[in-house]
């Protein structure tokens, strides 16, 4: 019964959902907006769920002091103080502590939660982002290693594709970079989408007709 | 704006003031032939309207759009630039009521309105007959599915080619319990509505099995709280499998947070610290998979990546010993699992992929020898 409710519904609604894919009909635009709709009103229930996940987790590597739990306290405490400030800075007409910012006056809680956002988070994150650059480096240096037939001929592609973009109409390389990319590149590409789309077709019949279960813990 | 100041005056068949220049050209004609009908394929609430263009146009500042609703006044509902023969008409357009158009040409303070369309009116439709072709492929690819079950299902030798990412699974998981550390499993950075997501979290599911059996701790962080969910019931229930609940830690299964380099950072930072011997990476990525895939090479771990991205597949490929390349990666249970309604499907995907293939060669050639209906399935498939 556990695994047969699922299995149903999944069925039911997969079946009712593909049919609806070629209803243009405004009742089935409206069934399938209210659908995406469940669909947001779960995701906020799931996050509850997240959040205590986040929040115990923590908690069991300070309560166990397990390696790096030093980190733990930082992250339940951002959690926190963004979430306080956050709620009460963003709530309608909050006006507690006001400050002036560029003449105009806010709370203060809006100020914190802003500046928290602008100048910590996206930060912190564009840092991660830029440590790509070496990675990159790295990754390319492996890449082009002469080893074999086919690594040789990766690194005459990638050096005529770096030359014709750098010495772009200085070198008669464009057409052939641009050659490289758009066909033999492209038609590789195109390949595996092509695999990857069938696939998830394939994948998606399979669930729908419940002969994949693995991802409701099982085949039986 | 000045434009639709114009209407009123038009409205009221008032005699536009005229300049001296205008009075030396010639008067200006207007559009002929306005036809209305519905827009096709949608839910309503849309209308087509279509011209045959002013003889000078070239000459025109605008056209303006009037409508009437129920036989009533004409009224301006847009401007267009003047070349322009048709326009869809969304404008607070309500189904089964009559709408008829007129379309007046514009140039300085001159105008010249059209004769009047029929009425039409607009309604949903209850087929989309430009789906027709995805019906058809459907079908088409629905029927092999069902052939290809059937033939397994009655016994038939399937041939699975070796796929080597999935070969090293075992492989990599007996690696991480020789060395007595953890598996990394991370099930991408999509949701749950994507389906490398759910292809990730079917082979989550022998992987935690077999992680259960030899005991190996298995750890899961997620970017997303319904993905999370999932995967922790999956985890659960394979180590109810294995027949060792009790080995089950509900910690191995965590959400870390849905912002995607403060997610890179948490994950590398296990991978950093934990040292897991064995990590999966497995699922939609986008920007991070080569910082996930490079500190994990740093870290010493045996890498699997698999995804459908194909942008960020030369990156796996170059930090991974294994990568499980799109369609393998919805094969992968099948594959694992050997069982024949999932391997019945893997062939379907495989003839799928080859009529494809061939009709693509067959519409190329027709398409070279100048047959237009081949050119036209070319370009709008």
């Amino acid at each position: 019964m556990k695994r047969r409710i699922p299995l149903t519904i999944t069925l039911v609604l997969g079946i009712v959902m593909m049919i609806q894919f070629f209803i243009p009909h405004q009742f089935s635009q409206d069934f399938k907006n209210t659908g995406l709709e469940w669909l947001i009103v779960m995701g906020s229930f799931a996050f509850i769920i997240g959040l205590a996940s986040f929040v115990t987790h923590h908690a069991t590597k300070i309560k166990h002091k397990k390696e790096g739990w030093v980190y733990s306290p930082i992250a339940l405490g951002t959690l926190v103080v963004m979430a306080v400030v956050g709620i009460i800075g963003r709530a309608p007409n909050m006006n507690w502590l006001p400050v002036t910012v560029q003449g105009q006056q806010i709370s203060v809680f809006t100020y914190l939660f802003a500046n928290f956002y602008n100048y910590m988070m996206i930060p912190l994150g564009a840092t991660m982002f830029s440590v790509l650059a070496f990675y990159i480096a790295s990754a390319a240096y492996r890449s082009f290693r002469a080893k074999s037939l086919i690594s040789i001929l990766l690194l005459v592609a990638a050096f005529i594709i770096m030359l014709s973009i750098i010495f772009y109409n200085v070198l008669p390389l464009g057409d052939f970079g641009e050659w490289l990319l758009s066909v033999p590149n492209m038609a590789a590409k195109r390949g595996i989408l092509l695999g990857a789309s069938l696939g998830g077709i394939a994948t998606s019949l399979k669930i729908i007709l419940g002969i994949e279960r693995g991802y409701i813990g099982g085949t039986k | 704006m000045t434009l639709l100041m114009l209407v009123p005056l038009l409205l009221s068949q008032a005699e536009p003031p005229v300049d001296s220049l205008a009075e030396l050209l010639p008067p200006i004609r207007p559009a002929t032939e306005v036809q209305v009908s519905d827009f096709p394929n949608d839910e309503g609430h849309q209308l087509v309207v279509r011209w045959k263009l002013s003889p000078d146009d070239k000459l025109l500042d605008d056209y303006i759009l009037l409508r009437s609703e129920k036989g009533g006044e004409f009224q301006a509902v847009a401007v267009i630039a003047p070349g322009t023969d048709s326009i869809v008409d969304d404008g607070g357009i309500a189904n089964f009521t009559d709408y008829a158009y007129k379309v007046a040409a514009v140039r300085g303070e001159e105008t010249i309105v059209s004769d009047p369309s029929a009425a039409a009116q607009a309604a949903g439709q209850w087929f989309h007959i430009g789906r027709i072709n995805v019906l058809v492929a459907m079908i088409f690819f629905f029927s092999l599915v069902a052939f290809f079950i059937s033939q397994a299902k009655q016994g038939k030798n399937l041939f699975l080619r070796k796929i080597a990412g999935l070969e090293a699974i075992d492989e990599a998981v007996g690696r991480a319990t020789e060395m007595g550390r953890p598996i990394l499993f991370v099930p991408g950075l999509s949701d749950i509505r994507d389906i490398a997501t759910i292809a990730a979290l079917n082979i989550l599911q022998g992987i935690a099995k077999k992680a259960a059996q030899y005991d190996t701790p298995i750890i899961v962080p997620n970017k997303d709280p319904i993905v999370y969910t999932v995967a922790r019931e999956i985890v659960k229930e394979a180590y109810s499998d294995a027949g060792r609940p009790d080995a089950f830690n509900p910690d191995s299964v965590f959400f870390v947070t849905q912002n995607q380099f403060a997610y890179v950072a948490a994950v590398n930072g296990i991978m950093l610290r934990e040292k897991p011997a064995t990590n999966f990476f497995l699922g939609m990525f986008y920007a991070e998979s080569l910082l996930l895939a490079e500190t994990g090479n740093i870290s010493g771990a045996i890498q699997i990546a698999g995804t459908d991205a194909s942008a960020q597949l030369p990156f796996f490929i170059t930090a991974c010993d294994y990568t499980i390349i799109g369609e393998e990666l919805y094969a992968a249970s099948a594959y694992l699992s050997r069982e024949p309604n999932l391997v019945g499907t893997i062939k379907a995907q495989d003839w799928g992929k080859a009529t494809i293939g061939i009709l693509l060669i067959v519409l190329t050639i027709l398409a070279l020898f100048g047959l237009e209906f081949a050119t036209k399935i070319v370009t709008s498939v």
